[in-house]
């Protein structure tokens, strides 16, 4: 098109120099518009409480990580409770069972009641003698311990619909709810 | 300076653009024909045709990035100073006669003031926008808005608003009260601790069970319900057995066995009721609710999805609020609504109503469905290589300043999941979704955001994973900050939507006329379930907030700890309350 020559050449090698420093500065431009339309209309109220909160659980972390602080546990071991009182690790208040009539301990009731009710025997014959590991597992180390929690949340009930993640989508067009 | 309407500063505008709206007649009404967006997004650009280059009418570039039309002659200025001392945009604005100084920035449609160099904003010009980009979207198909205030999904019924009056029975009431109870603390004094903190014994492997159980008992709102007498358990025995006598020989034939009292249904509304008068009763032996690990049994053996050997607390929440609903919604024969919580106190307490987008991302077009949720569970981000070096280092600095300081420290926090949760997600090739304007299947957009706040939120956090591959699952012991006070409205359906659309100044859906939409967003924190050890073999304890000091509920064992102690904790389960609500129950320490 032109004649190239020194200065053509040296303005068109700065051209996309010139390109990228217009698209950053329009990129630039856009983020300051929005954040200055965000900070006049109050939509960042927020963002003091929000560090605040950080702080204050940064702090919490590094004194409950210092020993010395613990007292209330001596060696993870309470020594009473705050109405002055002491528990045992099994607890010992009897009741009678409600589906049976025995007298059993507090502590004894749960593994009680699930032979009582016939679940634990319901179990034991399902498990075939091959399938050893796992329901076995389930059944004795009961602990405080906790089920797979697998993330497909729609397999709760109708009751709650966990949204997240949910699987699949609706083709509705209007805002009409979900059965 | 400016007024707060829907939770939203409305800014006072500069004495230009006042003046401006004093003396046109209908400012920014031939605006929408200049309007042109561009979708999937919406982005709004000022063009007098749509093919029209515009340039500055000074130097006839149209190279700068910020050009302004005038709203008073619609002449094109650029920002750049390279002619003079002053931009063409401030010189047309000084040249003109008053009333030029507005002017519009074409690309990004914000009015932009030449005199006080500063973009300001206007309700109308917003308004005008919203409509444009709303028109675009739904062009085709009817024209159906969604951005303009729609008719409120259905189970979603307006509640009149009631100011909290404290209870004063009169002369009829006070003999029957007098008569029928008697005072639970004889000395008439304030007790030490407060009422209800009592320790609940583990029944063989129960944490999972008494955790929730604590939390239950010192929500604000159910415990209310049950301390009023809402749900007698005596008087709805009486009716279970005055009906249905079927049902109730065919439960006693179920159970097997000798049932110790005969004809009784299992109601864990009325067990629910026998354990609260137990724990507020003043006693402070920690109490068995081994009736309610029998009911709830029951009803969990009965469901094909929950079975008694769950015991992940966060089923066990979910079952045993279930198991409410069933039994009271059954009951009363009352239409099913969820949503609006008519249907049980379970619902009306922790229902919420969470708001689903689906947009194409080819014309912008957006399908909406509304669902009742009782709980969120949130994901823990994706584990980034080494974040847990960058977090124990982070803590121990003060991470302050910029908004994004967590990412820098790579601390998760809960409003960080919530910003997850809500993010608009792109849904992959192989989901795409017919889209009824472009009649194909589009790629799609995806957002979630909350139609209606529960009274009491209660946040799931996702810690256990199941990974199907290598057949095993295992525990996320990551940190998650979590706030003792948490605004909500950020994640609002009006919020979201409005973000959506640029935060023009517009009443979005959710967006309710009168101002007390402000207090309804903030929450308090009331309750933690952390679960400390690992996946088959953990314990459950629960943390309580009672007037603003914290407590450990360890089965039996209720001490007394620090709030570090708390805010330091691997939360589990997080129950935040209404402030509007909790402001009231911590006056005393006495349970109001």
């Amino acid at each position: 098109m032109s004649v190239p020559n020194e200065e053509n050449l040296s303005s068109q090698s700065q051209l996309p120099s010139h390109f990228f420093w217009d698209l950053l500065d329009s990129i630039i431009v856009d983020v300051a518009s929005e954040s200055h339309r965000v900070a006049k209309l109050g939509l960042d109220a927020n963002l003091e409480e929000d560090d605040e909160e950080l702080k204050l659980s940064a702090q919490a972390r590094v004194r409950v990580a210092d020993p010395s602080n613990n007292s209330n546990e001596a060696n993870g071991k309470y020594v009473v409770d705050i109405f002055g009182q002491t528990h045992p690790t099994v607890a010992n208040e009897i009741f009678e069972c409600m589906n049976c009539g025995r007298s059993i301990a507090a502590g004894r009731f749960a593994p009680h009641l699930e032979k009582c009710m016939g679940k634990g025997r319901k179990a034991r014959l399902k498990v075939t003698r091959s399938s050893s590991g796992a329901q076995n597992q389930n059944r004795y180390s009961r602990g405080g311990s906790v089920s797979t929690h697998t993330n497909h949340s729609s397999n709760n009930s109708s009751v709650n619909r966990l949204a997240n993640g949910n699987a699949g989508f609706e083709e509705h067009s209007n805002g009409t709810t979900h059965p | 300076m400016s007024s707060k309407i829907n939770g939203q500063i409305s800014p006072q505008p500069c004495p230009h653009l006042a003046e401006f709206r004093r003396t046109s007649s209908k400012p920014f009404l031939s605006l929408h024909n200049c309007l042109r967006i561009k979708p999937p997004g919406g982005r709004a650009s000022l063009r007098r045709d749509p093919h029209e280059i515009p340039h500055c009418t000074a130097c006839g570039l149209s190279a700068p990035s910020r050009l302004y039309a005038c709203i008073s002659c619609t002449a094109v200025s650029c920002h750049s100073t390279a002619t003079g001392v002053i931009s063409h945009a401030a010189a047309h604005a000084a040249s003109m006669s008053p009333g030029h100084q507005i002017a519009i920035d074409v690309d990004r449609a914000e009015l932009f003031c030449c005199a006080c160099r500063d973009q300001v904003y206007d309700r109308d010009f917003d308004a005008a926008v919203v409509i444009a980009q709303t028109v675009a979207s739904t062009l085709g198909s009817g024209g159906e808005s969604k951005v303009i205030p729609t008719p409120h999904p259905e189970n979603l019924r307006k509640r009149r608003r009631v100011d909290y009056r404290p209870s004063t029975p009169d002369l009829r009431e006070r003999s029957l009260i007098g008569s029928c109870s008697a005072p639970i603390d004889g000395s008439g004094r304030s007790p030490d601790f407060p009422r209800g903190l009592r320790g609940l014994n583990n029944l063989g492997n129960t944490c999972f069970m008494n955790s929730v159980l604590q939390a239950l008992l010192h929500t604000p709102p159910l415990r209310n319900y049950f301390l009023s007498d809402k749900h007698n358990r005596y008087f709805c025995q009486k009716m279970n057995n005055a009906d249905g006598d079927d049902s109730a020989i065919a439960t006693r034939k179920k159970n097997g066995g000798n049932n110790g009292n005969k004809n009784e249904r299992i109601c864990l509304a009325c067990d629910m009721d026998a354990m609260f008068s137990a724990v507020f009763s003043g006693d402070r032996l920690p109490y068995s609710p081994a009736k309610f690990l029998y009911s709830w049994w029951q009803h969990a053996a009965k469901s094909t999805l929950a079975s008694y050997e769950q015991q992940d607390a966060h089923e066990f929440f979910i079952s045993m609020l279930d198991g409410i609903h069933e039994k009271v919604d059954k009951d009363q024969r009352k239409p099913h609504s969820e949503g609006s919580g008519d249907c049980c106190i379970a619902h009306r307490v922790f229902s919420g109503i969470l708001r689903s987008d689906v947009m194409c991302m080819a014309c912008g077009y957006t399908s909406t469905t509304y669902d009742p949720c009782i709980d969120i569970s949130l994901d823990l981000e994706p584990n980034q290589g080494g974040p847990t070096k960058i977090a124990a280092a982070a803590s121990n600095h003060s991470c302050n300043g910029e908004a994004d300081s967590s990412q820098n420290c790579g601390i998760s926090t809960l409003t960080g999941c919530l910003d997850r949760f809500t993010r608009a997600e792109k849904l992959g090739s192989n989901q795409k979704f017919f889209c009824q304007q472009c009649q194909v299947k589009q790629e799609t957009l995806k957002q979630m955001s909350i139609r209606k706040l529960p009274l009491v939120s209660c946040f799931h956090i996702k810690r256990f994973e199941h990974s199907s591959s290598k057949k095993m699952s295992r525990k996320v012991d990551r940190y998650l900050q979590f706030p003792f006070s948490l605004d909500m409205s950020p994640y609002l359906s009006s919020s979201i939507l409005r973000s959506r659309f640029g935060n023009r100044i517009f009443p979005f859906d959710g967006d309710e006329p009168d101002a007390s939409n402000d207090l309804c967003s903030e929450f308090e924190l009331f309750a933690v379930v952390t679960h400390s050890g690992k996946l088959d073999a953990g314990h459950y304890v629960t943390y309580l907030r009672l007037s603003d000091q914290w407590y450990k509920c360890d089965d039996s064992w209720v001490t007394q700890v620090d709030e570090n102690t708390v805010r330091a904790a691997q939360g589990y389960m997080m129950f935040y309350v209404q402030k509007m609500l909790y402001y009231k129950a911590t006056d005393k320490l006495v349970a109001s």
